[in-house]
């Protein structure tokens, strides 16, 4: 299986931080094959510096892919080209994207379209218009809608309902036979493992996985095949 | 054996969950019994829940459900509560969030003092919803107070004091009558070593939570912790088992 959902770097909180190959062995040990981290410096310090990071860290181990956060400031223009000249797919939107969608981020978003790239998100019902107007504005984006739980479970429906371009990562949709109850609604096509590694302990996510009352061709989406789709759209490009 | 001493019946997210349903999810992860409190009588303050958790679940299925009586917080709580320990219940529930109510206040204290004359074990949920996190009606100095004020009946933190699941161990571990309930949504890998640091294996109990969350919240954590298989007997079920024969000792009182 692959992860399409861990961190690089410290938490503020009691988790772990995850900054060594060695520490991810203990995913691939799991069962994990690929890796796909987002830095934490990035996220809450520097988008810039933190993906940069990133990046080197990455470089060194074909197994580690990196989600690279979109810039903060309109001061800092990132580096959308060369990161895209070095195969970077998957991306992660700041928490504050929605209030700057029509200023700085245009460009950016309209560059990942152009190259079928991914989107991460974090789900709160207060951008659930905001979500959906992307998708539909762009419509060779891929979301891949992340923090969904229990609370959140009406409002994301309702945009992977409307936009074929949404996706679900399942590390924090702890709902009693969820996984099932979203293959029932959504179809399987449109759900993807990952462990929210550090911050989540990776065998409860691999045992959700695990003991899902699904048929095995849609356990081997989830697991693997819907990341690799995510990723190798591009490919024809 | 695994004992699941945080679960619910009823209608979850217009998911409606009979005990046939949840006997075949608690199948599937290896889970002997449950712990179980009404979820109509916490959410919409049915004391006929209690009836129907024994109804459905106890009855039918005696050697898979302990029953847990929601305690709403009305002057006819206590009689309630009685009424369902001659059912066979085995422990209270309080949710004093759901229920508006303080777990200090005058509504809970006939029901309190009648759980430590029986030694019951009482599960307390602590803080709001994932969603709405509030402090006011369970914060962790209330419930010391409340555990040093009936120091013979067992304090189930539910979720561990929820989102002050770090500080909850080293505040509550000088009451010995308090046992931290794992229950929760998010399986923080760091949960089970800080509650072991203050409290021991003793004083830990495994839950899911069900039907709302899914038992591989709960059994992954355990799973990846470093515990001892030993201490994982006790975290996993012999600790709320142990809670329980003491009430069903004093059932025959």
């Amino acid at each position: 299986m692959d992860d399409a959902h861990a961190y690089y770097g410290a938490w503020p909180h009691t988790a772990e931080a995850l900054i060594s190959h060695e520490q991810f062995a203990h995913l691939h040990e799991l069962g994990i094959d690929k890796v796909c981290l987002c830095s934490t410096k990035a996220l809450f310090v520097n988008s810039r510096a933190g993906n940069e990071e990133l990046l080197r860290f990455t470089h060194r181990h074909q197994r580690l892919l990196p989600v690279l956060v979109l810039p903060h400031g309109l001061e800092d223009k990132g580096n959308l080209t060369e990161y895209l000249e070095r195969n970077v797919r998957l991306f992660r939107a700041a928490e504050d994207w929605s209030s700057a969608m029509d200023t700085r981020l245009r460009p950016w978003f309209e560059r990942l379209s152009e190259h079928q790239c991914t989107v991460y998100i974090t789900y709160r019902d207060e951008i659930r218009t905001a979500i959906l107007a992307l998708a539909k504005q762009y419509p060779n984006l891929k979301i891949l809608l992340i923090g969904v739980n229990y609370p959140q479970l009406v409002g994301a429906m309702n945009v992977l309902e409307k936009a074929d371009n949404t996706f679900l990562e399942l590390s924090t949709f702890q709902l009693c036979d969820g996984i099932r109850f979203l293959c029932d609604h959504l179809g399987p096509r449109r759900l993807v493992f990952g462990t929210n590694a550090p911050l989540y302990t990776p065998e409860s996510a691999i045992l959700k996985l695990e003991k899902a009352l699904i048929d095995e061709s849609s356990r081997r989406l989830i697991a693997q095949e819907n990341l690799r789709g995510l990723l190798e759209a591009d490919n024809d490009r | 054996m695994i004992v699941d001493a945080h679960a619910h019946s009823g209608d979850f997210l217009g998911r409606d969950w009979n005990a046939r349903k949840l006997v075949a999810i608690m199948d599937r992860y290896g889970i002997d019994r449950a712990c179980i409190s009404s979820e109509s009588a916490l959410i919409n303050g049915d004391e006929d829940g209690n009836r129907k958790v024994y109804r459905e679940f106890v009855v039918p299925y005696p050697t898979r459900f302990t029953g847990m009586c929601v305690a709403i917080p009305r002057r006819s709580a206590l009689d309630e509560v009685k009424r369902c320990a001659d059912w066979g219940f085995r422990g209270i529930k309080l949710h004093p969030w759901l229920h508006q109510c303080p777990v200090d206040s005058s509504y809970y204290h006939p029901v309190l003092q009648w759980a430590n004359r029986q030694h019951r074990a009482v599960l307390v949920h602590t803080g709001g919803t994932l969603s709405v996190p509030d402090l006011r009606f369970a914060p962790l100095a209330m419930l010391g107070h409340v555990a040093e004020t009936y120091p013979d009946l067992w304090l189930v933190v539910g979720h561990m004091g929820l989102d002050r699941w770090e500080e909850a161990p080293e505040r509550l571990a000088k009451y010995p009558n308090v046992i931290l309930d794992l229950t929760m949504s998010m399986p923080h890998p760091g949960r089970i070593s800080r509650a072991l640091d203050y409290v021991g294996s003793e004083r830990i109990v495994f839950g899911t939570d069900m039907p709302l969350l899914d038992p591989a919240v709960g059994l992954g954590l355990i799973r990846a912790s470093a515990v001892a298989q030993e201490g994982k007997r006790k975290i996993l079920g012999e600790n709320i088992m142990r809670l329980t024969r003491d009430t069903e000792a004093s059932n025959r009182e």
